[in-house]
């Protein structure tokens, strides 16, 4: 029988489907008895959704307008 | 604009597509050098790798998207620039993963929870997001990972690339790439539950 922890530990990977039939079955029978997991399964699910849902931090302005001259600078000096 | 369409531009040094790109990718590529190279050296790295790429851009054969071999030309610009410099490549160092993980006080001797998941004032993604304190929380707790789960926190749920993917980019074995993966989930699960938890 899988512990709390061991639940825990695999969560990532039952949610990515990485886990094994028998592995799979193991924590399912867990979460069936188990309120408090059941409630972490759902947070750690909220919190993955929730990560997909930020934006990457864009570059600064000056930063793009720096990388861009270095860019076109290279490209002329190629030609 | 599609991809063909942008990297043909790319090579006819259209500037509007340099700028285009450069917004678009300039951060993964931060998070990937910083990873290798830690974040001293990163912004030589993610230079050096920009001129690479407009280099190689008419050998560029979509075998994978453009941001996946532009990561990978990254990666092997960070890779050589800690060989010239002697430096091993660490990522996903074990130590690193082990010491990162879930606080054991968590959890009892017997494997239960000694501190179970308390209820949260919001379950929704749209609400956590609505909020502009927990966004900058989830922000600050990324900044605050140890570089390679940030990186594959970053490539994997926000950039939503392939494990394979990321594993080639990084030169991480899978179950590393995991193991980042699910420290650097449980992190930010632990600053949400800190401001949500009732």
């Amino acid at each position: 029988m899988l512990s709390c922890h061991d639940i825990h530990e695999m969560t990532s990977d039952y949610l990515e489907k990485r886990l094994s039939l028998k592995q799979r079955i193991n924590y399912r029978l867990h979460m069936f008895f188990c309120h408090d997991c059941q409630r972490f399964l759902a947070q750690f699910r909220t919190t993955i959704r929730t990560l997909r849902g930020l934006r990457l931090d864009e570059p600064s302005a000056q930063t793009v307008d720096a990388q861009v001259e270095a860019l076109l600078k290279q490209r002329r000096d190629q030609k | 604009m599609d991809e063909q369409e942008l990297i043909t531009k790319l090579i006819a040094g259209d500037e509007t597509a340099f700028r285009e790109t450069v917004r678009a990718f300039h951060s993964s590529m931060t998070y990937v050098a910083r990873a290798i190279v830690g974040p001293g050296s990163a912004a030589d790295v993610v230079q050096d790798a920009w001129i690479s790429v407009i280099k190689s851009l008419p050998q560029f054969e979509s075998r994978s998207s453009l941001k996946t071999w532009v990561l990978s030309i990254v990666s092997n610009t960070a890779k050589s620039y800690l060989r010239k410099q002697g430096r091993m490549i660490a990522m996903g160092d074990a130590q690193d993963i082990e010491n990162v993980g879930l606080n054991h006080d968590r959890f009892l001797n017997d494997g239960h929870w000694a501190n179970p998941p308390r209820a949260w004032d919001m379950n929704t993604p749209e609400h956590l997001l609505g909020s502009e304190q927990l966004r900058e929380q989830i922000f600050k707790t990324i900044s605050e990972l140890p570089e390679n789960q940030r990186a594959v926190l970053m490539l994997y749920d926000l950039e939503q690339l392939s494990f394979d993917e990321i594993c080639n980019i990084l030169e991480i074995t899978d179950s590393n790439c995991r193991v980042l993966l699910h420290r650097a989930r449980t992190r930010v699960w632990q600053a949400i539950e800190h401001l949500q938890a009732r």
